[in-house]
């Protein structure tokens, strides 16, 4: 390199920072400057052609925005923030991505070189406290690493199974200066090497269960959509007519009009989907964990079934379920390798079954209820008609994210966009402004709570400084609903805290800048959805619902998956109605 | 029956913050920690480390190993309870010892392979050395003295024989697997 090239080449770290991001194809970051990152916002006027950066109102959304473009995008989400508050009020977004496996890259600032350990001012141990919420976590405590840990950062969220990670960069080595030069391989430990394909000892075993299987069920997860597997999922049910059940996060993985899915299990899954498995003779579980709210009481757990359990990460293993068939790999490789072994047959007796349970479900299905109220299923439900199923959906947590789950069929790849492991309210908004970057060519429909939206309510904003071509769909019953539920169902009706006031929305995103819409009648969903979505910018509309509506069948904590509390049935609600 | 102990060996890389990593996994996972040891190796980077838990479920032990693997700071984990290996322990005592003592205290001392190193008016060092049924009765035989301090290392762990498949696998670890795309695509075809 010459003299003048090198010269040329001379940048800050914090223009490394910018730099690796670039290289890594990363075109949009979330975030908020603050005292120990204000290099790295200084030297972003350099790049702001190549990289857009999206300011939220507080770091948590940063970090869920980050998620939300990594769901929609399927790439790696940046989100930024300052040392200590700015870094602390990452974590709840970097949780929620660790549990759903979401590869992101988080990077804060800290506090200098110099200072480090002595309580300084924004000074907070993220590192320590990131540990356990990532799957790798770095401080660069030297310029010269700090390419090459971008560099392995991206990797390792990326591959096997993704994750979020940190790099925390102490102010004074974003304000150093060196020659840069991207590395052009990563520099991560040799023992990180994730496996990827089936032994054919593993492969055999798969064949064997699945040919001798009279009453199979694939539960198909996350894994499916993370490893690209669907083509290969969906070639394996139908070859060997096996039913396939989804997981909440697994949904979209089948398309839900495929005649051999048959929908979401769980505690507020499908009735007939729980029977399946809990009577199935060998469950296939495809990059899925068995969470707790998927198993049911773990003892009770599809008692008579051979299990097939195939995941990236080797640790979820028999960790819950202990299997017959263990195997470590990517999806699409394992599933791939093994189509070939599978023979060709029917389950009609078993699909017949199938079928049998779903019609016991169908008449207490609220969609089945004649009413003139509110409910929030007829707006799920009627959302689902207006965009033709087509729309990119994200929740938020509680009642509306199970109904969204029952009711909104979706039949596409990584559209619907949900905390399923963490759990965490106040998601929606901010992943659904998140993935609004993402590029897809579809309507954006946030569905969240009164609950959740209050939670994170402060994105409004940040929706309307990006004209973010998202329309929020406001669930409002008044309550912290699912919450509600349990103490109706588990505290005798004691609703302790769980009964909430909210602004008046209207005016609210009138002051926000936002299109405001109000329903309250059924036969408004539709065409006040149409008008919405044909705006061009931020929606909310404000659907006043039904306050002590429950969200049914649902298994109780402690109960087996089969053992479900159905929707009663009145004289009153269902008189006129016809099954 | 399953032993009482798990007793697992840990290759891991020489950098700050990963011995926090692996006890932060291991409380996070619900295992509870006997012992741990970590030491420097014959290869310079690479950090050897015993863990002894009480962990007695099979699986939970297998998953345990596949934990601390899974760490991007991990190069490779054994399991060591079942294998025929070598388990030691270090241990020092200073014992308080009026002059009649010291004779006894010495016999005793030499009985069990353990060193007095140092010796001093009115109290002695013992440093030992075992496996942990050794350390236990002598220390058994310690205790009709006056033990004024104690300390023991926790165990070590290095299995017999040649074993070069380790010492092939930390060889040969290559960094250049990249997971992509386009490698799931040419270990499908």
């Amino acid at each position: 390199m010459s003299e003048a090239s090198k010269k040329n080449r001379t940048l800050t770290g914090a223009e490394i920072v910018w730099e690796c991001l670039i290289r890594e194809d990363v075109e949009v970051v979330f975030g908020y400057p603050g005292g120990a990152n204000l290099p790295i916002y200084d030297a972003l006027f350099k790049y702001k052609d190549k990289v857009h950066h999206v300011l939220t109102r507080h770091e948590q959304n940063a970090a869920h925005a980050a998620d939300g473009y990594a769901r929609a995008s399927g790439k790696v989400g940046v989100a930024m923030a300052t040392s200590g508050p700015g870094a602390t009020n990452l974590i709840t977004g970097v949780a929620t991505a660790m549990m759903d496996s979401i590869p992101m890259v988080c990077i804060t600032g800290q506090v200098g070189r110099e200072s480090l350990g002595s309580d300084a001012f924004q000074e907070t141990d993220i590192l320590g406290a990131m540990i356990p919420l990532t799957k790798h976590s770095y401080q660069v405590n030297d310029i010269t690493l700090l390419a090459n840990t971008i560099k392995d950062a991206f990797y390792i969220a990326r591959t096997g199974r993704p994750g979020p990670v940190l790099i925390d960069i102490p102010k004074d080595v974003q304000n150093e200066s060196m020659v840069f030069e991207y590395p052009e391989t990563n520099n991560v430990l040799p023992g990180y090497n994730p496996v990827i394909r089936a032994t054919e000892e593993e492969l055999n075993d798969i064949a064997k269960l699945v040919n001798e299987a009279k009453n199979p069920v694939i539960l198909a997860g996350h894994g499916v959509l993370l490893s690209g597997a669907s083509p290969e999922l969906i070639a394996l049910a139908e070859k060997a007519d096996i039913p396939v059940a989804v997981t909440l996060l697994g949904i979209g993985g089948i398309p839900a009009s495929h005649p051999r899915c048959i929908g979401f299990m769980g505690m507020h899954g499908g009735y007939w989907v729980n029977h399946a498995i809990q009577e199935a003779d060998l469950l296939i579980a495809c990059g899925m964990r068995f969470d707790d709210r998927v198993t049911g009481k773990l003892e009770t757990y599809s008692p008579n079934s051979k299990k097939i359990h195939i995941d990236i990460d080797p640790t979820e293993l028999n960790k819950n379920v202990i299997v017959d068939v263990g195997i470590r790999g990517d999806l699409k490789a394992v599933l791939t390798a093994a189509l070939p072994k599978i023979k060709r047959t029917k389950h009609d007796d078993w699909t017949a079954q199938i079928k049998e349970w779903m019609k016991i479900s169908n008449t207490k299905d609220i969609l089945n209820r004649k009413s003139d109220k509110l409910y929030g299923a007829f707006v799920v439900r009627d959302l689902w008609e207006a965009t033709k199923g087509n729309a990119l959906v994200v929740t938020d947590v509680g009642q509306h994210q199970m109904t969204v789950a029952q009711y909104y069929y979706q039949d596409h790849q990584n559209s619907l966009l949900t905390s399923g492991g963490l759990g965490t309210m106040g998601y929606g908004v901010p992943a659904a402004i998140g993935a609004s970057f993402a590029g897809r060519r579809k309507p954006i429909w946030a569905v969240v709570g009164d609950g959740g939206i209050q939670m994170t309510i402060t994105e409004l904003a940040t929706a309307v400084q990006e004209n973010a071509n998202i329309n929020i769909a406001l669930i409002n019953n008044g309550y912290l609903g699912m919450v509600r539920q349990w103490q109706e169902m588990f505290y005798d009706n004691r609703y302790s805290e769980t009964p909430i006031s909210s602004p008046d929305y209207m005016k609210l995103a009138d002051a926000y800048g936002l299109k405001g819409y109000r329903v309250d009648k059924r036969e408004d969903i539709i065409s006040t959805a149409l008008e919405a979505q044909a705006h061009d910018g931020p929606t909310l509309i404000e659907f006043v619902v039904e306050p002590m509506e429950m969200v049914y069948p649902m298994v109780a904590t402690g109960s087996a998956l089969n053992e479900m509390v159905q929707r009663p049935i009145t004289e009153e609600q269902f008189s006129d109605m016809e099954i | 029956m399953q032993k009482a102990e798990h007793t697992i060996v840990a290759f891991v890389e020489d950098e700050p913050g990963v011995l926090n990593r692996i006890v932060s996994l291991l409380r996070r996972r619900n295992f509870n920690i006997k012992s741990i040891v970590a030491g420097a190796t014959e290869r310079p980077g690479l950090t050897r480390m015993t863990i002894v838990t009480d962990e007695s479920n099979q699986h939970r032990r297998v998953n345990m190993a596949r934990n601390i693997q899974k760490l991007v700071n991990a190069y490779t984990v054994e399991d060591v309870t079942d294998v025929p290996a070598v388990i030691r322990e270090y241990m020092l005592a200073k014992v308080s010892v009026t002059n009649g003592d010291r004779t006894a205290l010495d016999l005793l001392t030499r009985e069990y392979g353990a060193k007095l190193i140092d010796s001093e008016e009115g109290a002695v060092i013992i440093e030992a050395t075992g496996y942990d049924m050794e350390i236990e009765s002598f220390l058994e035989k310690l205790k009709e003295y006056d033990i004024v301090e104690l300390m023991r290392t926790g165990k070590m762990a290095m299995r017999r024989g040649s074993h070069l498949e380790l010492k092939e696998k930390l060889e040969l670890m290559s960094t250049d697997q990249e997971w992509t795309t386009k490698q799931i695509q040419s270990a499908i075809s």
